[in-house]
Parts: C-alpha cells; sequence; structure tokens
C-alpha cells in the first residue's frame, strides 16, 4: 500500500536489473541455452552409464554361457613322454673299516619328445547360443591329428638308449578345454589303440593353465624299433572366441574350414595367403610352419616347456555388438542436443517467440530418452531397427511439441526434417569405419555454413 | 549498494547454482580425468564463502530495514535453497555408477 503512493516508473528494470537482461537479452538466451545444454549432460551421463552396465551385464551372461559350453581351445600335442633313468652316486668313508662305501641311487626322469611331423584337420561349426536378451558365438570343432615320431635318440643329450625304459612310455596332449571334449579320445599308434586319461594338474592356481591328458603304455617293440611311429587321434571340442594349435612337430601343417563368416587369424603365424577364403558362408584356411620359423628344439627333459608365445590359430570374432554401436550413438548426444537447441534458439531469434526454458528442457530430455529407447529396444531387435523406431518416436514427439509451442506449422517442419537429417548423419557416421571422420567433418562444415548463413541477419546488438 | 543487495543475493544464489551443476554434469559426463575433483572442491569453498558473506549481510539488512524484512527472506530462502541441492549433487556423485571408468 505505502509503495503504490509513491510513483516510481522504472522501478521494475531498475531493480531487477539482472533478471531483466537475463529474460531480454540475446547474450542471455544464449548463455541460459547453454546451461541447459550442460545440463542435459547429467541424462546423458546416466545413459552412458547405463549402456555400459548392460554391456558388462552383457559380457557377464556371454562369459557364463562359455564356461558352460567350454573354453578356449589350445592344443599342445601330442608329445611323446619317455622315462629314463639316470645314476648319482654317493661315496662314504667307514672310519672302522677304513674304506669307502659307494652307493649308487636310480632315478627316474621324463624326456619329452615332439613329433617329426603334426597335421591337423580342423572343421569348425559355429553357431549362437542365447539365453534371455544375450547371444554368445559357441562352435564345435572336430579336429584330427595325424603324423610321426622318428625313433627316438637321446644319445644327443647325454642319454644312453639301454637307459630308456620302452615299455613305460605315453603320449601326452596338453589342452586348455578340458570340459568342451565331447568324444572318448583314442590315440591310434602304429596299429595299436590307446586311451586318454586326465592326469591332477597342481598348477591350478593358474588362470591360463593347460590340463594334460595321457595315454595308457604304448607298446615297447614299436618305440624301440627303428622305424617311424605314425599316430592318428581325432578330438572333438566345443568350444568359444578362439582354437590355437602349438606348432610341436618339426612340419607342423593345419587346415581349417568353418561356416564362420568373420575370422580372425591370430598368433605369431599367418595362414597361407594365396589358399585362404572368406566368404559370408565361412571360410578356409591353411597354415604350414617349419622347424626354423620357431625357436624351440624337438626334444626337452623333465619338463614340458610352455610354448603358448608360438600358438596361432583363429579367433572367432564377435563383431560389433549393440551395445557398442548405442554407446557410440550416444556419444554423439552432446552434439545432438546442442545443435536442436541451435535450431530452436535461431527460430526463437529471427521469429521473437518466446521458448521458456522449461521448454527447452522438455525438448532436451526428449532427446535424452532416444537413446534409452535405443538402448532398450536393441535388446530385442536389431540395432537399425531400434534405431527407426527410437528416432521416429523422439522426432515425432519433438515436431508435434514444437508445433504447440511455435504454432507455426513451417517451423514444426523445418525441425522435424532437420532432426531426421541429423539422426540420419549420426547413424551414417555409426556405420561408417573408415570414412567416419571425412563424413563427420563435411557434415559439420555443412551444418556450420547452414548457421551462418541463417544466422546472417540476426541483429546481436540487442543486449 | 544496499537497495540492490536482494538483486545481488539472488544473482549470487543463481550463479552459484549455475556453476555447481555445470562442475557436476561436466564431472558426471567426462570424469576426472577432465574436471579434477579438488577443483569442483575449491570452485564450491569459494561459492560457499561468498554465499556465506552476502546472507549475513542480508541478515543484517534485514534487522535494520523492518519493512524490506519480507523480500530479504525472499532471497535468504532463495539462497538457502542452494544446500539442499549441494547435498543432491554430493549424494548423485557418491552413486553415480562409474561403469565406464569400470571398462
Amino acid at each position: 500500500m505505502e509503495q503504490s503512493n509513491t510513483p516510481q516508473p522504472n522501478r521494475q528494470p531498475q531493480t531487477n536489473k539482472f533478471f531483466y537482461w537475463l529474460k531480454n537479452s540475446i547474450t542471455a538466451r544464449m548463455l541460459m541455452v547453454g546451461f541447459l545444454i550442460i545440463v542435459l549432460l547429467i541424462p546423458l551421463s546416466y545413459i552412458n552409464s547405463l549402456i555400459n552396465e548392460r554391456a558388462l551385464r552383457q559380457a557377464d551372461v556371454v562369459k557364463e554361457i562359455n564356461e558352460k559350453w567350454g573354453n578356449n581351445v589350445v592344443v599342445y600335442g601330442p608329445i611323446l613322454k619317455l622315462p629314463y633313468k639316470t645314476y648319482s652316486e654317493t661315496k662314504t668313508y667307514n672310519e672302522k673299516t677304513k674304506t669307502y662305501f659307494k652307493e649308487t641311487e636310480t632315478h627316474i626322469n621324463y624326456a619329452y619328445i615332439f613329433p617329426e611331423s603334426l597335421h591337423t584337420d580342423a572343421n569348425v561349426d559355429s553357431k549362437p547360443l542365447k539365453r534371455g536378451n544375450f547371444e554368445s558365438a559357441v562352435f564345435t570343432t572336430v579336429m584330427d591329428f595325424s603324423g610321426e615320431f622318428i625313433p627316438a635318440n637321446l644319445d644327443a643329450k647325454g642319454i644312453k638308449t639301454e637307459d630308456i625304459i620302452w615299455d613305460k612310455a605315453s603320449i601326452i596332449i596338453k589342452t586348455s578345454n578340458l570340459k568342451g571334449i565331447r568324444s572318448e579320445m583314442v590315440l591310434k599308434m602304429n596299429a595299436e589303440e590307446y586311451s586318454f586319461q586326465s592326469n591332477y594338474n597342481n598348477n591350478s592356481n593358474s588362470h591360463n593353465r593347460l590340463d594334460i591328458l595321457e595315454s595308457s603304455f604304448i607298446k615297447a617293440e614299436d618305440l624301440s624299433d627303428d622305424h617311424n611311429d605314425t599316430f592318428n587321434i581325432q578330438i572333438v571340442f566345443n568350444g568359444t572366441e578362439q582354437i590355437d594349435l602349438i606348432p610341436i612337430g618339426k612340419t607342423t601343417t593345419m587346415k581349417m574350414i568353418s561356416n564362420w563368416a568373420d575370422p580372425s587369424f591370430i598368433g605369431n603365424y599367418l595362414p597361407n595367403d594365396e589358399t585362404k577364403e572368406i566368404s559370408k558362408d565361412g571360410f578356409k584356411a591353411d597354415w604350414k610352419v617349419l622347424h626354423i620359423n620357431r625357436a624351440f628344439s624337438q626334444q626337452h627333459l623333465n619338463n614340458i616347456p610352455d610354448l603358448r608365445e608360438f600358438a596361432f590359430g583363429t579367433k572367432f570374432m564377435v563383431m560389433v555388438d549393440e551395445y557398442q554401436k548405442s554407446e557410440r550413438s550416444a556419444k554423439y548426444g552432446f552434439l545432438v542436443i546442442a545443435l536442436t537447441f541451435l535450431i530452436f534458439f535461431l527460430i526463437q531469434t529471427m521469429s521473437k517467440i518466446q521458448i521458456h526454458p522449461f521448454q527447452y528442457l522438455m525438448i532436451g530430455l526428449a532427446l535424452t530418452m532416444f537413446y534409452t529407447l535405443l538402448v532398450s529396444i536393441s535388446e530385442h531387435s536389431n540395432f537399425l531397427n531400434a534405431y527407426l523406431v527410437a528416432g521416429i518416436a523422439v522426432v515425432a514427439l519433438i515436431t508435434l511439441y514444437s508445433r504447440s509451442i511455435l504454432k507455426s506449422n513451417k517451423f514444426s517442419v523445418l525441425i522435424g526434417t532437420s532432426l531426421t537429417a541429423l539422426y540420419a548423419f549420426i547413424y551414417v557416421i555409426i556405420q561408417l569405419e573408415n570414412y567416419a571422420l571425412l563424413v563427420g567433418s563435411i557434415g559439420l562444415f555443412i551444418i556450420l555454413a547452414i548457421v551462418m548463413f541463417v544466422s546472417r541477419k540476426i541483429d546481436w546488438s540487442n543486449d | 549498494m544496499l537497495n540492490n543487495i536482494h538483486e545481488f543475493g539472488q544473482a549470487i544464489a543463481l550463479i552459484s547454482f549455475v556453476i555447481g551443476t555445470s562442475l557436476l554434469s561436466l564431472y558426471l559426463y567426462f570424469g576426472e580425468g577432465f574436471l579434477a575433483i579438488e577443483f569442483a572442491f575449491a570452485c564450491i569453498l569459494i561459492m560457499v564463502i561468498v554465499n556465506l558473506i552476502i546472507f549475513i549481510m542480508l541478515i543484517g539488512y534485514g534487522i535494520f530495514n523492518p519493512s524490506q524484512r519480507i523480500q530479504v527472506i525472499k532471497t535468504c530462502f532463495m539462497m538457502l535453497l542452494n544446500i539442499p541441492i549441494a547435498i543432491l549433487y554430493m549424494y548423485m556423485i557418491i552413486t553415480f555408477p562409474y561403469y565406464n571408468i569400470l571398462i
């Protein structure tokens, strides 16, 4: 009442000068839009976290499926295990008899002999395995190993032939995937057949350990004669991720045939480039590794060396999954929000239509909702369908909302078209690998040119 | 100066809110590699001190100007509103699932 009696014509702009500036200045409006873009980074951060959390969960489920189906397949063998005797002498002086007492102790050691030739034929049948929303690629491989051992001669190692215990020799195969073996293993050596049993590996703490399979004793007559000993063994594995072979043959060859369309050849040795075939129906590859290609010998005493660094094979690579694509598209969320707000800001500045910060916030939240829709739909459909559904939903929502706040069909069509072009642009960038930077740079250049052209007549001095 | 203390208090409250929210957004989105938490806490400390000084000045102004008390209370309320907002932001930082860092 007291204030109404005193005339103060310019009081409002003077006392609330800061807020008056906030409401009417173009600069303040720009700052406000900028602040809202920064605020919308909060939901974007949570969406990024959500995508990563779902991807981690997928990785856990895939790991669980893989563990139950069978691990990656590493085969190290067959290796001939030959026991041999060594002797040690100890002399003891007897005080009473004044003589030396000589005691000879016999020790049993083992020599491990690699084959002269090792040929492997691997036929890999891959298939997807589903659990809930998640899927893992698994395979069943039939691996045929054949080759020959030359007559064992350990003279070079200082071991006499008569010290070798021929009737206690066996064949060892080491593998990372005991659980995945799906057939009874029978070794055919010369004319005889031998079965395998697994040995307890006391190095069980090691995550990457190789378990040992050992055959029954090989017929002594076969090994001690002067003829080469041929062998043949078939192993059927259920496995995941990759197949590796350690090239222990003096000449090692491997042929692999699979229905897997996206192999990645890994390890120290690549397959023959001239015979390699990769198509959408599968691949064929063959390798040949000679003893001079790797730095280890054919005979080892006392223990089997860890030669996994020499392994070669194929990784059954899963191509970029839906979460990776969603994560990549969410990385452009900042750009999408900023460019959409820029369109609204330009419309507001040029047409003098008032857009409240709350309306900007609603539009921004609709833009962030795109990513949650994308992630959730892509869990049940492919990425393209999810992108289309989420994109159409968000573009339609913002177009209709802008029609009601701008009260103009022309502007709402402009916004709808711009958003459609923007989402299409982002989709193209996500899909491209080699040209993403080029297309992205050209796209941003065109956007900048359009903004410069449209904003050239704005009176920026209205501060 | 004192005639504009309401406006000044409200502007400080608004600027504090804007700076605090921006720091939170940038920290959550880009992580500590982009914005060191020590820097964010230093900014918050400076804002707390500035707000406290203005708040005390406002209280003093309200005591000596009974006719302006309602306006002073409104401005003080606006300034105090930043406290629950700050607590909420702190809670968001503590409970934010940093899966992106884990990956």
